[in-house]
């Protein structure tokens, strides 16, 4: 029997592809990008806005610009908002579409290099392959660090 | 190539450039398979595709050869799998001309060619100069 421990979602943003332990997952929201609140100016670099959480306004992220991807997102576009637990509380990271939540099996994790990352991007370096494509594995706390958290 | 001895070199063409490589590196040549676009990557490093089960990033010769065309890697025909001391990285390529022996052609060390980065060693044959890429050397030199 599948369990959600043993389960990962993949989704997308700028054209990359990620994946995410279940487990590191509290709950997916589709709404307009323009339903984020937002109060400029946004002291925190990479920050998109924020969104009522069950009675709390909690942050919402742009890994894409805190990873440099080519895409920003646009005002009015649909965006998948996942909320993942924090080291003080939950917050929120932008996707632009997930593709789905596969069984740990279906994932294998592969060896590169760490030099092929920017360090100044990217701290952490570990690929796995999903349907013969790499993509960029990620856990919500280390995610969290991009933007300081300890 | 730090006055290795290199027996045979093999040509190629990309876009309206050409190039060489030490046989010897190249593990194998293949025809461009899917190239994913992947975050954080070093500059230079145009995305990784899956060789033998593995990762391997793509090296964008395009700006080393002085092209202007972008997105040259991406559309090239074949990608050259080559053993850099970093570990495989894919080197696109259009046409593989020739193999040839080092005592074929002769090798050129020249004053830094204008236009071109880091590339001082020209390997000419039948008149033609191919540069000859150090792609160790030029990793080194890809900003974080």
């Amino acid at each position: 029997m599948l369990t959600p421990l043993g389960m990962k979602l993949v989704f997308r943003l700028g054209g990359a592809g990620f994946v995410l332990p279940v487990s590191d997952l509290i709950e997916v929201n589709e709404l307009p990008a323009d339903a984020l609140q937002v109060s400029a100016p946004q002291e925190e670099s990479g920050l998109l806005g924020s969104f009522l959480h069950r009675g709390s306004l909690i942050p919402v992220r742009d890994l894409g610009e805190r990873l440099e991807l080519p895409r920003p997102l646009f005002p009015g576009e649909q965006i998948t908002l996942l909320v993942l637990p924090g080291a003080d509380a939950p917050w929120g990271l932008a996707a632009e579409r997930i593709e789905g939540v596969f069984p740990n099996e279906h994932f294998r994790q592969v060896s590169v290099s760490e030099w092929i990352f920017s360090r100044r991007i990217w701290p952490f370096a570990q690929i796995v392959l999903w349907k013969n494509e790499p993509l960029l594995h990620c856990e919500a706390m280390t995610l969290e660090r991009l933007w300081g958290a300890q | 190539m730090g006055g290795a001895v290199i027996p045979k070199i093999a040509l190629f063409t990309l876009g309206d450039r050409c190039f060489s490589l030490a046989v010897e590196r190249i593990a194998h040549i293949l025809p461009m398979v899917q190239v994913f676009p992947f975050p954080a990557l070093r500059q230079g490093l145009t995305g990784l595709f899956v060789d033998q089960d593995g990762a391997v990033p793509l090296f964008d010769l395009a700006p080393i050869l002085g092209s202007e065309r972008a997105s040259l890697a991406r559309m090239s025909r074949y990608l050259v799998i080559y053993g850099a001391e970093l570990g495989n990285i894919g080197l696109p390529a259009d046409k593989v001309l020739q193999m040839v022996g080092r005592d074929q052609g002769k090798l050129l060390e020249t004053a830094e060619i204008p236009g071109k980065m880091n590339l001082t060693t020209i390997f000419v044959v039948n008149g033609v100069g191919y540069p000859l890429l150090d792609v160790d050397a030029l990793l080194t030199t890809l900003p974080d």
